[in-house]
């Protein structure tokens, strides 16, 4: 028989609350809030490309009833 | 025969079997125990603990579990630690500044969590399937979206998930094993998947239920600790099956009994 292992369940709960309240770091917000930009700055191009494209299409088919 | 054995009933239960001749050398812990043991905002959280710090710690009785047990703790930090980490990431106090899309995206399955957390007092956390749609709205939006999600996951979760992990140490668990010589003396049968899918094919208990009735029947251990109906069920259903303890209440609304 192994030697006995007996658990301290206070111990435990005390560490296992330490994961769930990591506060984040400044570089990890700055890391995320610049990613942020990053993905916004990509959706307003696409928006925009899209805006084009529809424009464009507009005036070719109203070029082309003329 | 195998009993279903209340939270209150324990103290006369340990000595009935140590005057039968009982070893009670440790009992086999069910994943669920664990983690509401960890998570304080859980049902049954504080019976847990007081059972299993005075009653099982108390009389030194080791826990054991069975491998699966790791997988489904890590697992439920996993949703819980996305969760609070995404409601935070879009509350007004925050200091992340996510863009207004993925903030709708997060909103909109944090009002259907909230909705399910109102009227059926579900945990507060996400669904697999929740997590899913929220990532899936960061990949949509290419190479900038995947790298904003990864940075989210690792504050998120990559140090958590280390320190929830390493906080098992402290239960100080053993993980069965028929092929770690020092547990040699605690195993009397050899651990098979077919005696698994019999206990399974009882009552239709989850697999990782029945990988732990059927563990314990191939150990000396007498008793397993769970907060699940599936185990009580399965015990009552078998008369072959050994003892299994639970909450009063959980017994309680057990039918039958």
């Amino acid at each position: 028989m192994e030697k006995k292992n007996i658990s301290d369940v206070d111990a435990f709960i005390e560490e296992a609350e330490k994961g769930r309240n990591m506060p984040l770091s400044k570089e990890d917000i700055k890391r995320i809030n610049d990613l942020s930009r990053e993905v916004e700055k990509e959706e307003s191009e696409i928006e925009d490309d899209v805006i084009s494209i529809v424009a464009i299409e507009k005036n070719d088919s109203e070029s082309a009833r003329f | 025969m195998g009993r279903v054995v209340r939270f209150s009933e324990f103290d006369e239960y340990l000595y009935n079997l140590k005057q039968n001749g009982t070893r009670v050398e440790g009992t086999i812990l069910d994943a669920n125990v664990i983690i509401t043991l960890s998570y304080s905002p859980k049902k049954f959280h504080t019976r847990t603990y007081e059972f299993i710090k005075n009653k099982i710690q108390k009389n030194e009785i080791a826990l054991y579990t069975t491998v699966n047990t790791t997988q489904e703790y890590l697992e439920f930090y996993r949703r819980l630690l996305l969760t609070e980490g995404l409601r935070t990431a879009i509350h007004p106090s925050s200091e992340l500044d996510l863009p207004n899309k993925k903030k709708q995206a997060i909103r909109a399955q944090s009002s259907i969590l909230h909705n399910r957390e109102m009227h059926q007092g579900a945990d507060p956390i996400f669904n697999d399937r929740e997590i899913k749609k929220i990532r899936e709205s960061f990949l949509n939006s290419g190479n900038a979206g995947m790298e904003l999600w990864k940075a989210l996951c690792s504050v998120y979760l990559r140090k958590p998930l280390e320190v929830e992990y390493k906080a098992l140490e402290k239960l100080k668990i053993t993980y069965l094993s028929m092929y770690n010589d020092d547990q040699k003396a605690i195993f009397d049968k050899k651990i098979t998947w077919e005696n698994a899918i019999s206990i399974c094919s009882d009552i239709g208990a989850g697999f990782s239920d029945s990988m732990i009735l059927n563990a314990l029947q191939c150990t000396t251990l007498p008793f397993a600790i769970s907060l699940d109906s599936d185990l009580a069920y399965s015990v009552m259903s078998n008369p072959s099956l050994k003892d299994v303890l639970m909450p009063d209440e959980v017994v309680e609304n057990i039918h039958h009994i």
